[in-house]
Parts: C-alpha cells; structure tokens; sequence
C-alpha cells in the first residue's frame, strides 16, 4: 500500500454533484437512461486492495474522463427531509461544459418555473412570479439551495483545486468492504469551507461510493452515492443522497430520470432570455 | 441666628456670589443632565417599542426562545380581550432576499396589517418618501405592496414606484417569491428596520412564505407603558401562546438603559464633590477671618454648640442661595430644549445620524421640563451644604477664647 500526492487538476465535488444535476460526460455514446444497465465489476483497471495503489495521475484521468463532457440534459427528482417539512421536486436540467447550467423546477405547482441559472460570472435565481431574476449574493452562497442541503455554493464551485488542494490516494476498509480512499487537503491559502475531504471509491471502478466533509475535526456532512449504472461503458452513480451530521434525520435525495449526453443544448439557454422560455415552456 | 448668618454672608459678598454661583452651575447641570438621561431614555425606549416589539407581544414559546419562520401561532388564533391594552397589531416575519439582476440584499420580511400597525407602532410614521401601505392588498396579478427601509433602498438604488424581486423560504421548504412594488421609504430611526426592513401586507407575505392564516406576533400598546410587565404577567394564555413585555423581549436593551441611567450617578458625585470643595473652602476662610468674633461670642455667654449651628446655618443659607438660582437656570434650560429640542445629529463629527445601540438619533430629542424633578438635587445640595458647614463649625465650636480675643494663634 502507498501514498500518493498530486495536486488536483479538476473540481472534484462540483463534478460529483454536476454528475447528478446535469452529468457532463465525455465520449459518451447517446445512451438514455432506457439502455442504462448496472454495472457489472469489470471495469479496468483491475486494482485490489492489498496490492499497489493506483496513481493518482491514473485515477484523476479516471475520473475526468468520467465527468468531462460537452452539454448533457437530465431530468431528475429532489427528495428533501428536515424537522420542519418534507416536499419532493421534479426538475430538469441543462449544463454546458462546466461554467454553464440552467436547472428547472417542474413540479409541484407552487414553485414551478422557478429556476436557477449558473454561468461564468455567478449564481441566478428566477422568480416566475415576478418574472424577474435575482442574483444570489455571496453572502448567501452557504446557504441551502431551494431548501435543500446542497448549498448555492456547491453549484457554484468557485475553488481551484489545481491551485487550493492537495490528494492522497489509500486502500481502506470499512463496514460495507474495501474502498480506495482519497483524503483532500486544502492548503493553507485556499479560501474553502471544508478543512478536509474524504472520498470512499470502488477500489476497481475508482466511482464515488461516499463523501465526508469535515471542518476541523467535525463531520459536517456526508454525500452517500448509489444505483451505479453503466452509461456508454462509464459507470455512473444515478443516486445521491446528503446527510448533514447535526441532523442525521434530515435528508437531501436526488435521484436521476431521463438523462442524455452530448445534448444539443444552445449557448443562448443560459441567458435571461433563454432562461425564461425554458421556464414559462412545459 | 438667621439674621446674623446673613449678615455674615453680606459681609464679603464676592465671596458669597462666587460660592453660590459654583453652587447654581452644579445644580443646573444636575437637573439639565436629568432632563438629557429623561428624553434619551424615553427615545430609546421608545424606539424599542413603537417599532419592534410593541408594548406586550404574543408569541409561541418556542418563538420566544429563538425566533423562527416555522413557529407561528395556531391557524386563526386572535388575542384575547386583556385589561390595559388599547390595541392589538398582528405581524407576521420571515428573512428574504430583495433586488434585481444587479443588486440583492438580505433583508427582513415583515408582513402587517396596515390599519392596526397604525394604533399600535410608529411605523407609518417613518415613511419619508411615498405612502404607507393601502389598507387593503394590492389586486392580483400585479406587484405586492412594499415599504422599504430608506437605507436598505439606497443600497439597492430604486425609489418609490421601482419595482424589487423578493425570495423568501417558505414554511413549506419551497422558495417563495413575487414582485414588489416600492410605495414608500422609511425612517424609523431603528437601524435594523431601516438598513434591512421591508413592510408588506400580511395577506401578502402570508401567501409567499406559505403560512396560510397563522401569524408569528401579536403586538400590543398599552395604556401605561410602566404597566406592560403586569399586564404580560396577568393574561392567561395556556401552554402555546406567552407573553412578553417590552423588557423581557429585549433584556439587553432594557439593561443598557438602566446603565445609561446609572451612570450618571458617578456624574452626579463629581458635581456634589466639585461643588461642596467651593463650599467648604470658602465656609472654613469665612471662620478663620471670624475666629475674635467668636472668640467674643462664646466669652460673652453664647454656647459654644450655637456657634457650630451659626456656621453651618450659614452654609446651608448660601446653598441654598445657590441651589435655587441652579435649579431655575436648569429648569429654564430644560424648557428652551422642550421647544427647539437638541439635535444629537448635529454634533455628530462625521456628519452620519448619531446611533447608540441600534437606535439612530435622526429627530432632536425633546426634553421635559419637570419642576419636581429639580427638587432632588436641591435637597441634595442642601445636604451636601449642612455637612460641609459642620467641618468649620467643629473648629469654630473649639475656639480658644483667650487666645481668638488676643490674636494669639
């Protein structure tokens, strides 16, 4: 077993989440959620815990190679739990390379047509009621996104991890079998909320099994990943679901319906005006 | 003894109205301050009160502790009728984000009944620029009514007759939002309404945070605002409604007042000590030029403890000489300010409204002029002046006659 360091060359936790709010993949063949099959465990590499670690070059190509993608168009449901409510949204969705995505919420009735727009310059919500958009200022950018436990500043990812992180590769073992583990450092001039990430990964596939973020010494939150389909030969996991560590009750869900790759979507969706013909459009 | 203490007091009449001017200057400065500590006071309080929390206010317990979006009184429930209370205001609140494509800011959501805010808080009164809200909600579709706090709006940059967008989490867990229409801008003169305040009709709010019928408070103004605590302490509610007075709402506030108050104590010491050094000085220089003359006295038959009441009576005499005079320039003082007011903001360095605890100081703060207050010093001074007078006396009390009558020291 060893240990490997290598800067980050990619946003791991703004692909992660993108992966199942708008899933940008690269060479992807056009494969609906339809032909979508589970994964079986031959996916290569063939590594193992107890031999060789993997490097860390191999599984960050991996992986970007696993999350890089051109446009991709996805609808998907948002289950939320916390002490005071419970509420369930259908969404769609519409990204562009990784600085553009447009996510519409769909149902029920009351917030349909709200929407949030994300491009290179920040964060929009639109109120269909007013017709109007609004920035999301940075001070709100911990905040819950649309009540959920993702926070606005999870879709934003505004963090250079070639530049703030640093990533250490293990095998480890846990309650559910053995894992691939990468611990993520911030440096100390990185401007980041968490003080260390933790990925748990298929020790043969490398994808995401869970996500520990930490502040200090304290878990504050856990990103649990499941119904790991194979897409176009990449697997995929279709489930994510956040629990906040104060609250273990609570819940954030999401779960993926349709889902195409290397979509035509149009540079002119993610403009005000593009954004309220999705959101006034059924 | 009367006479003959003032006599003495006409003997060096420069020391005289010298003393007894230090002594004026003292008193009118104790009863200027005592009107100044009155009208900030009373500004305060009434700045946490008119505006905020009311006189009473009716909130869930779990409110109480920590005010939340999801603790809203039962569905319908009304206040009952109380003893003291001359009016009831619902309000409901909620935090949410107002702007437009280029400006946004946190702001704090307050839904009211318009025409019952009025017989309740100030708050109407504050409007500088437009109107307060119609009476009933604006008409459907169309923008929602708003009041914005003036500061909050410039930070914004729009004006009355611009229109905002507002989102707000709803107590579904959905994100409320709908378009508001600027009708006025407020000055309250509490800096959180006016820096982040946005007053919308209650119907309004209601629908946007999803809260149906319910309502977060129910603020009351009372007869008597000394009362307040008594009346919160006398309505019987039940296990989900309590009610708060004013203080107990804000205990740091009503705290900070109290300090405010004492405080002045230690001012108040300074000015008794500086004026009774004045007095003592000049009583002990009285009795030393005096010593032959008491001397004579005492050799021809007046007791010695007659003597004593002699020095102090004229120390008492002059004090009070002076403490009148003081009390009426205060009191006259005090009247010029119950007219033209002072302006705290013009003495503000920076040219910015005077604030202190959250409260602007953007009116002049108008004094009361209360002749019963003044009489405190006064009996104060009095006091001062009768132990300041013993001190020569006991010396004058002990006068060696042979040797006051010789000149021999």
């Amino acid at each position: 077993m060893g240990t490997y360091t290598l800067r980050l060359r990619n946003s791991w936790p703004a692909a992660i989440v993108a992966t199942l709010l708008a899933a940008p993949f690269a060479h992807a063949q056009d494969a609906p959620l339809d032909s979508a099959a589970p994964v079986a465990a031959t996916a290569e590499p063939a590594w193992h815990p107890g031999g060789p670690v993997p490097s860390v070059d191999d599984v960050m190509d991996r992986l970007d190679d696993l999350f890089r993608g051109d446009s991709a168009y996805a609808t998907l449901t948002m289950e939320v739990r916390t002490e005071n409510f419970e509420r369930t949204l259908e969404l769609e969705s519409w990204s562009l390379g990784d600085d553009f995505a447009l996510f519409v919420i769909r149902s029920p009735a009351r917030e349909a047509g709200t929407a949030s727009l994300k491009t290179d310059e920040g964060l929009w919500n639109y109120a269909p009621r007013a017709d109007r958009l609004m920035r999301v200022p940075s001070g709100m950018m911990s905040d819950g996104w649309m009540g959920s436990h993702i926070t606005n500043e999870d879709l934003l990812r505004e963090s250079d991890y070639v530049d703030d992180y640093d990533t250490t590769l293990s095998w480890a073992s846990t309650d559910s079998g053995d894992v691939l583990r990468a611990v993520v450092l911030p440096r100390e001039t990185a401007a980041v909320v968490y003080t260390r990430i933790e990925y748990d990964l298929t020790p043969d596939t490398w994808v995401p099994i869970e996500m520990r973020s930490y502040d200090g010494d304290d878990l504050v939150r856990t990103m649990r990943f499941g119904d790991v389909r194979d897409v176009g030969g990449r697997p995929v996991p279709f489930r994510m679901e956040v629990v906040p560590a104060e609250d273990p009750d609570e819940y954030t869900r999401m779960q993926y319906g349709e889902l195409e790759f290397d979509a035509d979507v149009d540079r002119a969706l993610f403009t005000p005006g593009g954004l309220r013909r999705a959101a006034q459009t059924r | 003894m009367w006479k003959l203490a003032v006599q003495n007091l006409r003997r060096n009449r420069w020391r005289t109205v010298l003393t007894a001017a230090g002594i004026a200057l003292a008193v009118a400065l104790l009863v200027w301050t005592q009107g100044w500590i009155d009208a900030f006071s009373r500004q305060m309080v009434h700045a946490a009160t008119a505006i905020e929390t009311g006189h009473v206010r009716l909130v869930t317990p779990a409110y109480a502790e920590r005010a939340s979006l999801f603790e809203a009184l039962d569905e319908g429930w009304q206040p009952p009728e109380t003893p003291g209370v001359e009016a009831w205001t619902p309000r409901v609140r909620a935090g949410g984000l107002v702007g437009n494509e280029s400006r946004s800011q946190v702001a704090e959501l307050i839904g009211v009944d318009p025409v019952a805010e009025r017989r309740v808080s100030s708050v109407a009164d504050g409007v500088t620029d437009g109107r307060w809200l119609a009476d009933a909600p604006a008409e459907i579709p169309g923008p929602r009514e708003a009041v914005v706090g003036a500061h909050l709006a410039r930070q914004l940059n729009v004006a009355v007759g611009d229109e905002l967008v507002v989102f707000a989490q709803a107590a579904d867990g959905s994100l409320g939002n709908d378009a508001l229409e600027v009708v006025g801008l407020l000055v309250t003169g509490n800096e959180a309404i006016d820096r982040g305040g946005v007053f919308l009709h209650i119907d309004d709010l209601r629908y946007t945070v999803a809260l149906e019928d319910r309502t977060h408070q129910w603020l009351a103004r009372v007869d008597e605002l000394t009362r307040a605590a008594a009346i919160a302490d006398g309505m019987a509610l039940g296990d989900h409604v309590v009610a708060q007075s004013w203080d107990e709402v804000n205990p740091t506030f009503s705290r900070m007042i109290e300090q405010q108050e004492g405080s002045m104590g230690v001012l108040y010491l300074i000015l008794y000590a500086i004026a009774a050094l004045g007095l003592i000085n000049a009583q002990r220089m009285s009795a030393l030029e005096r010593r032959r003359e008491f001397g004579v006295l005492i050799a021809i038959g007046l007791a010695p403890s007659r003597v004593a009441r002699l020095v102090v009576g004229e120390t008492v005499l002059l004090a009070s000489m002076g403490a009148a005079a003081g009390a009426a320039l205060g009191l006259a003082i005090n009247g010029v300010f119950s007219v033209r007011g002072l302006d705290l903001a013009a003495m503000a360095s920076s040219g910015d409204d005077f604030s202190m605890m959250g409260v602007a100081f953007r009116e002049p703060l108008y004094f009361r002029v209360d002749a019963l207050g003044a009489v405190e010093p006064v009996l104060v001074m009095l006091l001062v002046a009768a132990f300041c007078g013993w001190i020569p006396a006991r010396r004058a009390r002990r006068t060696p006659v042979v040797a006051a009558i010789s000149g021999r020291s």
